[in-house]
């Protein structure tokens, strides 16, 4: 088959898609499907997280990492006897549709292009990109338009269970105006993985918001609407980490209040120090419902509705 | 010693009042924490204005406390009054109580946008005030700078009455501050939501002045949570608005557009206060603040059914989170909250009451009168008040903005550390 018939008429059902409704996935997976994509894993750090060899419409066809010792564990994780020692010659194998990118932050997009060039769908390791400032974005998004070939963040919150739920209750309207939200990430101790073998990794150092992802997930991945405004401030200490690191950051953790474009305010935090308990979780508050994630202090989820919403005047 | 009055030879005392009060807001800014001292030189009369609010405290049970008058407009509400405080000496205004030379201070529960004013009348008749909040409503910035410039030319104690600032919550997060547990506290939040206040907008049809006041115009509950326990000050504010068109929002005298307003404060050291103020939507009423420190957090009650939780990091402690990758692991413990209002911080008489709005109303009275008793500053003093009060007014004119980040003037003599 023609490749770049199947790409245009692929980007006519991606536009369609889009335009007709907003997370498709949230419809019942359809039992009959036309091929099995065949996918290259690389990365085998995050990248050894996922469950492509047990989905039934996908083969793990070889899998990629620089170091040998992953390249090893990812062929173990994913019984894949293909492999390449980079992105770079994985993606020149025809035999591959698509390509998940597990990669440093820092090379998101390089990698994501350098696949799309090569005519391979990508998912790829949040952030979509970073180091680069918006111009990196405006390349990724070029780029991803241009191909015309999928491409998909791996973002966990998204598939929280409690963003699946509040999209079906979003879905339902039960929350009437959703007029504030919030988005924590906390990972109190993130330093841990800022060395290897006394050597700088990619993390040492890096700006909380440019790992905004796990937390903007909460508001835009139930409403989908846009964030528009921010005021957003940093702390930091005398850490060493904080005066000497490759993105010039001198905060440990940034709390930020966004404006959406439909009003609504939506306050983030991204900490990475303190006397608090990693994790991410979301907050909903909505005229005629509220959602509240389960607190990393031991609340689980609540719901709140009012039983009266409006007393009138005497 | 007989107390501060306005006539001349009394200016000394006045002096020497000023003075003492000085060196207590150098020497520690929470004197009221150290324990009740059991013997006091003096009895204060009080004359109390305002037959709501106003009957809501224990004037009458304390020691040192005696209420010479009474005072309220609607004549219903001043029988009430001396029905709960038993007494027998009442005024049909404040104007007329205040010229009563056997009182020694007032305490003033009328409606917000005329605390100033009360408060400026009080004085010029030589009464120390209590207030209730906002120390200031309605006449911006401005107002504030009326009530602080007469506080400063009379050299009488000022109080505001803030319940949030004597919450079990708040004085056990002195105590924690004091003993250095949190380490630094780089975060906080204060929540106050009160679904429904339109309840109150409205009386026998006509509205009250309550009906459309902007959010951040009452910001002083929250404020509380902080600045009660760090005592920094907020400098900067980013604010956002949220209404949704109801007759209310569209026609009020304070021309407020918005039932909640929520807003990312800066502080003089570096940190960031989170405060909702929302009177619309799908929550339940609470008062609720959250202190995230970097050896110790405290995390109030919340409305939804969790008690008080004390979160602590535990040095090199670790686990794995569920996508294999490490972080500290500190140490939770339920926060087993103290009835402050049973310890020796009241006078006995005062221990058994159980007082209104979670229990700060005996706190407030005794605070009034001990610091009056003892010719100290009150916690909660003219300075507090104003750095409690004014972020919130440029809270609300940065919400009218759409969320300009706006400096918040600073009312301290000497400049906040």
């Amino acid at each position: 088959m023609d490749k770049n018939i199947s790409r245009r008429s692929f980007i006519k059902k991606s536009s369609l898609a889009l335009a007709s409704t907003a997370f498709m996935s949230q419809i019942a997976y359809p039992d009959s499907t036309p091929k099995k994509i065949r996918i290259g894993v690389v990365g085998g750090g995050f990248g050894a997280g996922f469950q492509w060899q047990y989905h039934p419409d996908c083969i793990v066809e070889a899998v990629s990492d620089l170091r040998p010792e992953r390249k090893a564990n990812l062929m173990e994780v994913y019984k894949c006897a293909k492999s390449y020692d980079s992105l770079e010659e994985l993606v020149k194998d025809p035999a591959i549709d698509a390509v998940a990118v597990f990669t440093e932050g820092p090379n998101h997009v390089k990698h994501v292009i350098e696949c799309m060039k090569n005519g391979k769908h990508v998912i790829s390791a949040v952030p979509a990109c970073m180091g680069g400032g918006i111009d990196e974005a405006h390349r990724l998004f070029d780029a991803v338009k241009k191909f015309g070939l999928s491409y998909m963040m791996a973002e966990s919150s998204y598939y929280h269970g409690f963003t699946i739920s509040a999209r079906k209750f979003y879905a339902e309207k039960k929350f009437g105006e959703i007029y504030y939200g919030e988005g924590s990430y906390h990972h109190a101790g993130l330093e841990c993985l800022y060395f290897e073998n006394g050597k700088r990794t990619w993390r040492h150092g890096m700006a909380p918001m440019h790992y905004p992802t796990h937390s903007t997930a909460f508001l835009i991945g139930v409403t989908g609407e846009r964030l528009t405004e921010v005021s957003c401030h940093g702390w930091g200490d005398d850490d060493p980490i904080l005066k000497d690191n490759v993105y010039k950051n001198p905060f440990w953790n940034e709390t930020a209040l966004f404006k959406t474009d439909r009003g609504h305010s939506f306050k983030v935090d991204v900490w990475w120090k303190g006397a608090h308990r990693g994790g991410e979780r979301g907050e909903l508050v909505g005229t005629k419902m509220s959602f509240y994630g389960p607190t990393e202090n031991g609340m689980g989820p609540v719901i709140v509705r009012p039983d009266v919403l409006s007393i009138s005047p005497t | 010693m007989k107390f501060v009055k306005l006539n001349p030879d009394k200016i000394i005392s006045r002096r020497s009042f000023i003075k003492k009060s000085s060196a207590v807001i150098a020497s520690t800014a929470f004197m009221s924490q150290i324990a009740y001292p059991d013997s006091t030189p003096k009895k204060i009369k009080i004359g109390v204005v305002g037959g709501s609010f106003g009957l809501g405290f224990q004037w009458q049970y304390h020691p040192d406390c005696i209420v010479d008058a009474v005072s309220d407009l609607r004549p219903e509400r001043k029988a009430r009054l001396m029905e709960v405080y038993k007494c027998a000496k009442s005024y049909d205004s404040l104007e007329e109580l205040v010229k009563d030379p056997a009182i020694d201070a007032v305490a003033v529960f009328t409606e917000g946008p005329n605390h100033a004013k009360h408060v400026i009348e009080c004085m010029k008749n030589g009464k120390h005030v209590i207030s209730a909040v906002p120390a200031c409503m309605g006449g911006g910035v401005e107002q504030a700078h009326q009530l602080l410039d007469a506080v400063e030319k009379f050299g009488l104690s000022y109080m505001m009455a803030e319940s949030d600032y004597y919450q079990g919550y708040t004085i056990s997060a002195r105590k924690f501050y004091a003993e250095k547990k949190f380490g630094e506290i780089f975060y906080a939040e204060a929540t106050y939501q009160h679904p429904g206040l339109e309840a109150l907008y409205f009386e026998n049809g006509k509205r009250t002045w309550r009906h459309g006041m902007a959010p951040m115009h009452y910001p002083t509950h929250q404020a509380a949570y902080l600045i009660g326990t760090t005592g920094e000050r907020l400098t900067e504010v980013s604010c956002q608005g949220w209404g949704d068109g109801d007759p209310i929002l569209k026609d009020n005298v304070y021309n407020n557009p918005f039932w909640n307003e929520t807003a990312l404060f800066k502080t003089n050291r570096g940190h960031s206060f989170k405060v909702n103020i929302w009177w619309k939507g799908a929550h339940k009423e609470t008062a609720r603040g959250e202190l995230v420190g970097t050896k110790m957090s405290f995390y109030g009650p919340t409305a939804n059914g969790m008690g008080p939780v004390i979160v602590r990091s535990e040095g090199n402690r670790k686990e794995i989170d569920d996508g294999g990758y490490e972080r500290d692991l500190p140490a939770f413990e339920n926060y087993n909250q103290p009835n402050w209002a049973e310890s020796d911080m009241l006078p006995e008489s005062m221990r058994k009451i159980v007082g209104g709005h979670g229990g700060s109303s005996t706190f407030i009275t005794h605070e009034f009168i001990d610091a009056l008793v003892h010719q100290r500053t009150p916690d909660v003093n003219i300075y507090e008040a104003i750095a409690y009060t004014v972020p919130g007014i440029i809270a609300h004119e940065s919400a009218l903005q759409g969320g300009t980040l706006l400096k918040i003037p600073q009312f301290d003599k000497v400049k906040k550390a």
